[in-house]
């Protein structure tokens, strides 16, 4: 039986982010996912490294650690993220507007001194009416000013992924599509962990003298394996998805029941979110609801009133692992991280980290990694925030990429906000299969070179891992051009049986449609008349699973 | 003063337009451009669990051969056995009738012989071993030594990786280009003896039927195309065979949108049409509203259901839509037919679109095609012959009345 010094299960960024905080520190590490790396809270997150705006009012310490690790976050893996400048508009006329116009500006100002030196931001700016509506002229007539500020966006998903990455560079082994069935004592070389391959359906055993429960809302589920507790007041959050930017800058909006919303840009695309309510269903079944998505495009219709005519191709949907806390708004819950040693429950060595932000995942990872450490009395200093995460190690000039392998400036550029500096590692194999340069999905675009690689080289074993790693099929088709060819090459990698193809796209088309079902009305709706027509054309493919 | 108003160019509208024309009716056929016709996959399925005798439904498709013929494009098939035709992906489809470089792909035509598959560099979803396995796992009676697969790289497009069929398609209408393409088969192809050598779907959009006779001449041996899996080859081939044999029999084709009815009491005696030029009213005697569902936006895509131009009740089975959301309608998995694209509008037994109460909402207003309540064409095949069986069938019931 192997045996590790930690198993972290979760491979959420706090999972990823302390299973690579442990390898490097040399401790012998296993990561294990019961789904995919970022396939759960962390990637249907806002996808922000934001500095923590909003705690500057109650907790100055959050905001300043926030902007910290969004610094160090930028300089570890800076090709991931990207700026988003943000616009709050005040409405109104006379005194209050201006007023109010004033209170905003002065806390903007506060949050520049944290914002500007700790993670590049840049000073906020007030802008008169004029300038805002010449900077978007689809906002809502009556505004008195506009504040803005900015904060970073991140692909989440690969946020994850290279984490993953990281630690299995450092030394330790990586599982996704792997549950923990079970947690024993009683072996004296630790606990002994029984694992699931949910694919293949099989089992097996590995032991361990530390574990690291990081499964977010999931925390409870696994604690309780190990018939210890975790208290979470689990919040669900949504976001939806446009085929194309409805605005270049994000736009604060206030919600019906006067929470910050925001239309914001990710990729080629807009997201609009989000929303938090207690949870209480299943959350390997996540749903949107048409509550959901109303409330956001009502709040949203106040700001830029032609929100509903772009089309919403997908929902995001995820829980919130946040610390339980009675007698609160979902919205006033602390968003801090705790640390749970269940030593006391019978269970020692197993710990349970939960709450937190996207943002700070970092430190979460550090402060779970010091404590880990401290048990194998392991002196090493953390690296996480020097150590370039991978392809952040070298500089790419991505002209000379395009020229070197004729590929248009535009695909070089997603290829390398994904990859980085891997980039050159992706592209050398189309030297030897030329055809590899085939653009497979055309809304990003994603090669086939990518989508080798990713199979290859960071776990992805379905379609929908392959997804998450290149953003294939989240655009405006929603897979229904690109799942097919993508799992040709699938097959062709993993060797799968007809049978195996019709199974993993009958999967990828119900989970896109879970997705998406929520948002079918508009445009999406006709799209969607096509779509059902091709699918029909599929139904062969598909019988045979 | 025009005899009939057809609102929608998809293939019902222009059916009915046809049959109109055929009867000597001044007909204009109003569209808000090219839409379903042009996306549709080219073939002809026949409603399943039909009488296949049904005379409307064959005298429509009879006349729409005929029309697809004087525009060059010959549909083969027949009623009493419908075809085989494999896709891209190996799978295998069973229209009555297809384009004939399609139709001679039917896969009962292929015992006892040798067929070649060509494998062109960069075209295809999947590998064209994986389309035989498919072929031989669906269709029975054939042997593995019976398809060959012979790889051949066009440098002309594969020097981009891949691209889309329809632009490849369109690319193949330089006839120079075909003939090159048709010239490195031969060579493929030429030392072994065949009996037919099937090719993607790529043999020319406007010009086709000159493409693939060239290509044939060419390659000497008889060829066909397999069905595509996208839209947008085969469908754009029957639009613009289509459009000069509308102008041939007189129809007026208008690129225009129907806004809003022009009526007095029970009888349309116009409708306003959009153009870039202006708003004008087209006036006629009767009119066909032929204007699909979400996708050719003759249902708003949000609610109230309420049919676009005449504000006409919608209908889901029995039930009136009303406002409730689309997601009510919607199944939780994906791969079951979903219940909302069976929507449209009810109308009685002379086509006419019916409100509320069960009354036509004018005298003079018929309707036809995927607008039409009950038959969900995206669950199911025979959609293309339910769309010309009733735009036959409005336009017969228009007739009557004028007769």
């Amino acid at each position: 039986m192997n045996c590790y010094d930690v198993i972290v299960i979760g491979g959420g960024v706090n999972g990823t982010g302390t299973a690579r905080d442990c390898a490097t520190r040399g401790l012998k590490t296993l990561l294990v996912e019961k789904n995919d790396f970022g396939s759960g809270t962390s990637g249907a997150s806002t996808s922000m490294i934001h500095g923590g705006l909003r705690y500057l009012r109650t907790d100055v310490k959050t905001t300043k650690t926030s902007c910290l690790d969004s610094g160090y976050t930028q300089k570890i893996a800076p090709h991931l993220l990207w700026r988003i400048p943000f616009l709050m508009p005040v409405f109104g006329s006379g005194l209050q507007a201006k007023i109010y116009t004033e209170l905003v500006e002065t806390y903007l100002e506060a949050y520049d001194h944290f914002s500007v030196p700790l993670k590049n931001g840049r000073s906020h700016t007030r802008l008169d009416p004029n300038e805002v509506y010449r900077l978007e002229p689809g906002l809502a007539g009556g505004i008195h000013a506009a504040l803005t500020f900015d904060e970073w966006g991140i692909y989440a998903h690969r946020l994850c992924a290279v984490n993953a990455l990281s630690a299995v560079e450092n030394g330790a082994e990586a599982l996704n599509h792997t549950e923990v069935m079970g947690l024993e004592w009683g072996s004296a070389e630790g606990i002994t962990v029984k694992l699931k391959d949910r694919l293949q359906n099989t089992t097996s055993k590995v032991l361990a003298k530390v574990v690291v429960n990081a499964t977010g809302p999931w925390s409870p589920q696994v604690a309780a394996l190990a018939k210890a507790e975790v208290k979470l007041r689990p919040g669900k959050g949504i976001h939806l998805v446009s085929d194309r930017r409805v605005s270049n800058i994000a736009i604060v909006a206030t919600a019906v029941d006067g929470r910050q919303i925001f239309v914001l840009p990710f990729g080629n695309c807009s997201m609009i979110g989000t929303t938090d309510d207690d949870y209480y269903g299943d959350l390997d079944l996540l749903v949107a609801h048409e509550d959901e998505v109303e409330y956001l495009l009502q709040g949203i219709e106040k700001v830029f009133p032609t929100i509903r005519q772009y089309r919403w191709t997908h929902t995001t949907v995820g829980v919130r692992p946040t610390l339980f806390e009675w007698g609160k708004n979902e919205d006033d819950l602390y968003r801090e991280h705790a640390i749970f040693d269940h030593s006391s429950e019978g269970a020692p060595g197993l710990f349970s980290i939960a709450g937190g932000k996207l943002a700070s995942y970092r430190w979460m990872s550090e402060e779970m990694a010091d404590v880990v450490a401290k048990k194998f009395e392991n002196k090493n200093r953390c690296r996480t925030h020097i150590d370039p995460l991978p392809g952040a190690e070298a500089e790419v000039d991505l002209n000379v990429v395009s020229r070197k392998y004729q590929l248009p400036l535009f695909t070089v550029l997603k290829l390398y906000h994904r990859h980085g500096c891997r980039i050159e590692e992706i592209l050398k194999e189309t030297e030897s299969h030329p055809s590899w340069k085939r653009v497979v999905c055309v809304c990003e675009p994603v090669l086939e070179a990518e989508v080798r690689y990713v199979i290859r080289k960071e776990w992805a074993r379905n379609l929908s891992d392959i997804a998450r790693r290149t953003r294939l099929g989240l655009g405006s088709c929603q897979g229904i051009d690109c799942a097919v060819p993508a799992a040709a090459i699938l097959a062709d990698e993993l060797s799968l049986t007809a049978r195996e193809i019709g199974a993993a796209l009958q999967a990828f088309f119900e989970e896109r449609w879970r997705s998406k079902a929520p948002v079918l009305r508009g445009r999406e709706l006709a799209q969607e008349e096509i779509t059902r027509h091709l699918l029909g054309q599929l139904e062969g493919e598909l019988q045979r699973c | 003063m025009l005899d009939v108003v057809v609102i929608g160019g998809g293939a019902a509208g222009t059916l009915a337009a046809l049959k109109l024309a055929s009867a000597s009716k001044k007909v204009a056929l109003v569209r808000k451009g090219y839409g379903a016709l042009a996306l549709c996959p080219g073939v002809v399925h026949l409603p399943r669990g039909n009488d296949k005798g049904g005379s409307s439904l064959q005298n429509s498709i009879a006349l729409w051969r005929s029309a697809l013929e004087s525009g060059g494009l010959i549909l083969e098939g027949g009623w009493t056995e419908d075809l085989s035709l494999m896709n891209e992906m190996g799978n295998i489809q069973r229209p009555a009738f297809a384009l004939q470089s399609l139709a001679r792909g039917d896969l009962a035509q292929w015992k006892g012989q040798r067929v070649a598959l060509v494998d062109l560099e960069g075209l295809h979803h999947f590998p064209l071993e994986r389309m035989r396995e498919g072929i031989l796992k669906n269709f029975g009676g054939l042997k593995q030594t019976d398809i060959e697969i012979r790889s051949l790289r066009f440098r002309e497009w594969s020097s981009f990786g891949a691209v889309p069929l329809e632009v490849v398609s369109r690319g193949m209408d330089e006839v120079d280009l075909a003939m090159k393409l048709a010239q490195k088969i031969r060579d493929l192809v030429r030392r072994e003896r065949f009996d037919r050598v099937g090719l993607p779907p790529i043999l020319g959009v406007e010009r086709h039927v000159e493409v693939y006779s060239i290509v044939q001449e060419i390659v000497e041996y008889p060829c066909f195309e397999w069905l595509p899996f996208s839209s947008g080859v085969v469908g754009l081939r029957w639009q613009r065979g289509i459009d000069p044999v509308l102008d041939k029999r007189g129809i007026e084709r208008m690129e225009a949108k129907v806004v809003q009815p022009v009526s007095h009491k029970q009888r349309l005696s116009g409708v306003y049409v959009e153009t870039s030029q202006g708003r004008s009213v087209l006036e006629a005697q009767n009119f066909i509203l032929a204007t699909g569902k979400f996708l050719g936006g003759g249902i708003p895509s949000s609610p109230p259901w309420k049919e676009s131009i005449f504000g006409a009740p919608i209908y889901l089975g029995k039930e009136l839509m009303g406002s409730r959301s689309a997601y009510s309608y919607l199944n939780p998995l994906a791969l079951q037919p979903q219940p909302i694209f069976a929507c449209g509008l009810r109308v009685d037994e002379r086509m006419r679109p019916l409100n509320e109460e069960g009354s036509p909402l004018f005298e003079n207003l018929h309707a036809a095609g995927s607008l039409l309540a009950e038959h969900d064409d995206t669950g199911s095949t025979g959609g293309m012959g339910c769309a010309l069986a009733s735009g036959y069938l409005a336009a017969e019931e228009i007739l009557g009345g004028l007769a």
